[in-house]
C-alpha cells in the first residue's frame, strides 16, 4: 500500500498530462482572445519601429555598438557560454554556475530595458 | 483536479475497450497510441510529477508546439508565401475575411510568444534543479538548439506577416546577418535567398524554414530530447 501512494503508473501520468493540456488549451484561447493580433502599418509608429521582444536588446545595442559586435559576436558569446555550460561546470564548477547566472541575467536585462525603452 | 483524473481513469483512460488478449487489440495497442503511453516511464514517484521539480515547462513547451502545428497548418491552407506585399495581402485576407481567421492567427502568435517563454523557463528550471549534471550535458546541449531553434520559428513567423515592422526586421536581420565574418553572404543566400527577405524568393525561403525545415529538424530534436530524458534516468528530485 506504501508503494501504491509512492507511485504512480503512467496511465495517471498520462492522465495528469492531458488535463495540463486542457488547462493550457484554455489560457491560450483566453491569451488570443483578450490580446487580438494586430497588423502594424507605418501610421503607427512616430520614430523607431520596434523589433520583436525577444530581439529588443540587440536593438537598443545597436544603437551604441557596432552591428558586428551586437548582433553577431556578443549573442554567439553568450549563446556558446550557455551551449557549454554543463561541460564548464566539470572544469570549473561553482564558478561556472555563477558565470550561466550571470549570462542569463544579462540577456534577461538587456531584453527587458531594451524592450521598455523601445518607442 | 483529482476528482476529474479519476474521472479520467475510470473511463479507461488510454486503453483500448476491445478487451485483453484480444489480436485486434494488440494491434491497435502497437500502434501510435501505444508509443505515446510508452514514451511515459511505467511508473514515476509521486512527489516529482507536481509542479516542482518540473514546473511542467517542459511538458507545456512541447504541448504549444502541437498548439502551434495545428493553427500553422489552417494558416497554410491561406497564407500565400512570396513578397511581403502578398503576404500581408494574405494575411489581411486571413485576419479579415475567413471565419475565425483572426482568431487562429491570434492563438498561433499567442501559443508562439507562450512557448519562447515557457522554453526559457525550462531552461532555469534545469539550471535550478541541477538537471545539467552527468550525464545529461547531451540533452542539455540539444535542449539548447531546440531554445535557438524556437526562437527562430519566433522570427520567422513574424517575418512572413510583411507588415512594416516584419519588412524593418527583415533588413535588419538581414543586415547582421552578412555582418557574420567569412560566411556572412553564404548565410544570406541560405536563409532569405540573397540578402534581401522582401523579395517573392525571399519570402518563399522564410517561408519555407518556418513551415518545414525549422519545425522538421525541431521535432526531431524533441524526440532525441525526450529519449535522452528517459536514458538519463528520468525526471529526479534534484541533487
Amino acid at each position: 500500500m506504501a508503494s501504491m501512494k509512492e507511485f504512480i503508473d503512467r496511465r495517471e501520468l498520462t492522465g495528469r498530462e492531458l488535463l495540463a493540456a486542457l488547462f493550457a488549451t484554455n489560457f491560450t484561447i483566453i491569451l488570443a482572445l483578450l490580446l487580438g493580433v494586430k497588423i502594424y502599418t507605418e501610421k503607427d509608429f512616430t520614430q523607431t519601429i520596434p523589433a520583436p521582444w525577444v530581439f529588443a536588446g540587440i536593438q537598443w545595442l545597436l544603437q551604441y555598438v557596432s552591428p558586428v559586435w551586437a548582433g553577431v559576436y556578443l549573442p554567439m558569446a553568450l549563446v556558446l557560454i550557455i551551449v557549454l555550460f554543463p561541460y564548464l561546470s566539470r572544469i570549473i564548477h561553482r564558478a561556472a554556475v555563477y558565470l550561466l547566472w550571470i549570462v542569463l541575467l544579462l540577456i534577461t536585462a538587456l531584453t527587458a530595458f531594451g524592450y521598455l525603452v523601445r518607442i | 483536479m483529482p476528482t476529474l483524473v479519476k474521472l479520467y481513469l475510470d473511463s479507461g483512460g488510454l486503453r483500448s475497450k476491445l478487451g485483453r488478449g484480444n489480436k485486434v487489440e494488440k494491434k491497435l495497442r502497437s500502434s501510435l497510441l501505444d508509443f505515446l503511453t510508452h514514451i511515459h516511464p511505467p511508473r514515476i514517484n509521486r512527489r516529482i510529477i507536481g509542479f516542482w521539480p518540473t514546473m511542467c515547462m517542459g511538458g507545456l513547451s512541447f504541448f504549444l508546439f502541437i498548439v502551434l502545428s495545428a493553427t500553422g497548418l489552417l494558416l497554410m491552407l491561406f497564407y500565400q508565401p512570396g513578397d511581403s506585399q502578398l503576404a500581408l495581402a494574405s494575411i489581411t485576407v486571413i485576419q479579415d475575411v475567413i471565419p475565425y481567421g483572426g482568431f487562429v492567427r491570434s492563438l498561433h502568435k499567442w501559443a508562439g510568444q507562450l512557448m519562447v517563454f515557457t522554453v526559457m523557463l525550462h531552461l532555469i528550471r534545469v539550471v535550478l534543479t541541477n538537471a545539467y549534471r552527468p550525464p545529461k550535458e547531451l540533452n542539455w546541449v540539444i535542449g539548447v538548439i531546440l531554445l535557438i531553434f524556437t526562437v527562430a520559428l519566433d522570427f520567422s513567423g513574424y517575418l512572413l506577416v510583411g507588415d512594416v515592422v516584419a519588412r524593418e526586421a527583415g533588413k535588419i536581420a538581414s543586415a547582421l546577418m552578412g555582418e557574420v565574418p567569412g560566411i556572412g553572404g553564404y548565410l544570406q543566400q541560405i536563409v532569405f535567398a540573397g540578402n534581401n527577405p522582401l523579395t517573392a524568393l525571399g519570402g518563399l525561403r522564410v517561408y519555407i524554414w518556418h513551415c518545414l525545415f525549422l519545425p522538421m529538424l525541431s521535432f526531431l530534436l524533441m524526440g532525441w530530447h525526450f529519449f535522452r530524458v528517459r536514458k538519463d534516468g528520468g525526471v529526479e528530485w534534484p541533487l
